[in-house]
């Protein structure tokens, strides 16, 4: 891979992995209304429930690729790709409450919803800890040095002494 | 330290009056050609202060918002701008694209 453009088309597999997700737990409220007995949803979406974990699984090792090439790439095209996940993963951060209370729903079979839920928290996982290893390899925590170094505190004082709190 | 560009959004350290050591956003404004100058940058903030004309305001969930990695609606307030010390940076969160409107605003100031 040589440029980060080549690595984005590959991402629409994330994006189609929620769409996904978002779908299914459509489906899955609009057939139970019509449905008897919630077992009978789950036994209609075995397939669907492989496909999830297919689809999360490939993703993991497609991101673990990514994550062990990644020393090798240029800076500028390090900092897109960390930028990158840490965006999609501050984006999962907020899209996967909601998904969850929609889940929370009892009339939903709880094995399937449970079986939703890990394989969020999967991928969140996934994502976190490749975000993290990236973002480690790029940018140095300088937090400790400016609290143990009274010159520097007070100049970061100093720079934000006559403005609000953000 | 990694190459900083014009309209990159960046989150810095700040001292918070009551929490101690936080992080805000700053748009780099002009960047340093020597590593020892500090990165210009422009100043955002979460609190309107009323002065509607020389201020941009960006809603955290619209898109411009998004692209720039803010967590809050924020105010972009071109005509406080300072210098950053590089060590004072934490990570880039996103890109402005809104360099241009902000120009405007400093060369209005500038002009009188």
């Amino acid at each position: 891979m040589n440029n980060i453009t080549l690595i984005k088309p590959d991402w629409e597999k994330f994006e189609s992995f929620l769409d996904f997700i978002s779908d299914l737990i459509k489906e899955i409220n609009e057939s139970h209304k019509s449905a008897a007995i919630s077992v009978a949803v789950f036994c209609h979406d075995v397939k669907a429930c492989h496909d999830l974990r297919k689809n999360r699984k490939s993703l993991g090792k497609f991101i673990k690729s990514i994550t062990k090439d990644f020393p090798n790439f240029s800076e500028k095209k390090q900092v897109a790709l960390e930028l990158l996940l840490y965006n999609t993963l501050n984006d999962l951060k907020k899209i996967i409450p909601t998904i969850e209370s929609e889940l929370k729903d009892n009339t939903i079979f709880i094995g399937f919803r449970l079986f939703l839920i890990r394989e969020l928290k999967r991928t969140l996982h996934i994502f976190s800890r490749a975000q993290h290893k990236m973002s480690q390899q790029i940018y140095k925590d300088n937090s400790e040095e400016i609290l143990g170094n009274p010159e520097l505190y007070n100049k970061l004082v100093n720079t934000w002494a006559d403005v609000d709190d953000y | 330290m990694i190459k900083l560009y014009r309209g990159d959004v960046i989150e810095v350290y700040y001292i918070d009056s009551k929490k101690g050591l936080k992080k805000r956003p700053v748009i780099v404004f002009q960047n340093p050609p020597k590593k020892s100058i500090d990165t210009i940058s422009v100043y955002c903030t979460s609190q309107n202060d009323g002065d509607d004309d020389n201020v941009i305001f960006i809603e955290s969930d619209s898109e411009e918002g998004r692209n720039m990695g803010l967590t809050k609606d924020t105010y972009i307030r071109p005509l406080i701008i300072r210098p950053i010390d590089s060590k004072f940076f934490v990570r880039k969160i996103g890109k402005c694209s809104l360099m241009q409107e902000i120009q405007k605003i400093v060369d209005r100031r500038m002009a009188s």
